[in-house]
């Protein structure tokens, strides 16, 4: 700024940040059972196979975490995407592999808008391209 | 203004330094909500010297050199959405202008 000679005067204007979500939001509980006929399964049986999701939302990054409770692997492809008034962001299908008894996790990455508003985050979940389940949850930043 | 002297028969000598005054600029800041309200615990620095708006939302920094300066705006919790000089707006980035 260019201050000029004798007085001058400045006059700012500051706007309280909304305070980010805080801690989980949802949870979204996913059990793989009989009646998704057309999920492709080497081996096992649907029941057998659990798989929890929870669905944490941090100030910045988006953690889904996948258990597998049985002896098969299981290819997971997950996508987030926020959707708001003005723009749509979408990540590339994250794609990840666990074996008998493991786990994983997805992040993405999220820079939250500091903008006041709602938004919708969606989540979906597919086994080898099919869709099994989504979610979707309203953020409110007031 | 001038000082009475005499001068002494023959030839007399004088010699006068003068100096430049220096230009002052003071800069006066008031700082507001959104809502309009005068915002106390705002940290305003210009050129690095800090000084913290009390209960008016006021600082103020005496004695400057005209020209340009660098000045940022701090509180916890808030971000600048508007910078006002003399009138004018001026460009501000992550309470920067």
């Amino acid at each position: 700024m260019n201050i000029l000679k004798d007085d001058n005067y400045i006059e700012i204007v500051m706007e309280e940040i909304p305070a980010p979500p805080q801690g989980r939001i949802g949870q979204w509980r996913y059990r793989v059972a009989c009646s998704q006929p057309t999920i492709h399964v080497e081996e096992g049986n649907w029941p057998n196979h659990a798989l929890d999701f929870d669905f944490d939302l941090f100030p910045s990054t988006f953690t889904i975490s996948v258990r597998c409770h049985n002896d098969s692997s299981i290819t997971i492809l997950a996508e987030l995407v926020i959707v708001d008034t003005n723009s749509h962001i979408s990540w590339q299908p994250s794609q990840k592999s666990i074996g008998a008894g493991g786990s994983t996790e997805l992040t993405f990455a999220v820079g939250l808008p500091r903008v006041r508003g709602q938004y919708y985050f969606d989540a979906i979940l597919s086994f080898d391209g099919v869709i099994v389940d989504g979610g979707r949850w309203i953020i409110n930043y007031s | 203004m001038g000082n009475d002297f005499s001068l002494p028969e023959g030839d007399n000598y004088l010699e006068i330094v003068m100096e430049e005054i220096p230009e002052i600029a003071n800069l006066y800041v008031t700082v507001r909500d959104g809502a309009g309200a005068l915002l106390p615990g705002v940290t305003i620095s210009i050129n690095g010297v800090p000084c913290t708006t009390g209960s008016g939302g006021a600082c103020s920094f005496p004695g400057l050199t005209p020209g340009p300066h660098n000045g940022s705006s701090t509180k916890a919790g808030y971000e600048v959405t508007s910078v006002v000089l003399n009138g004018s707006p001026i460009p501000f980035s992550n309470g920067n202008f």
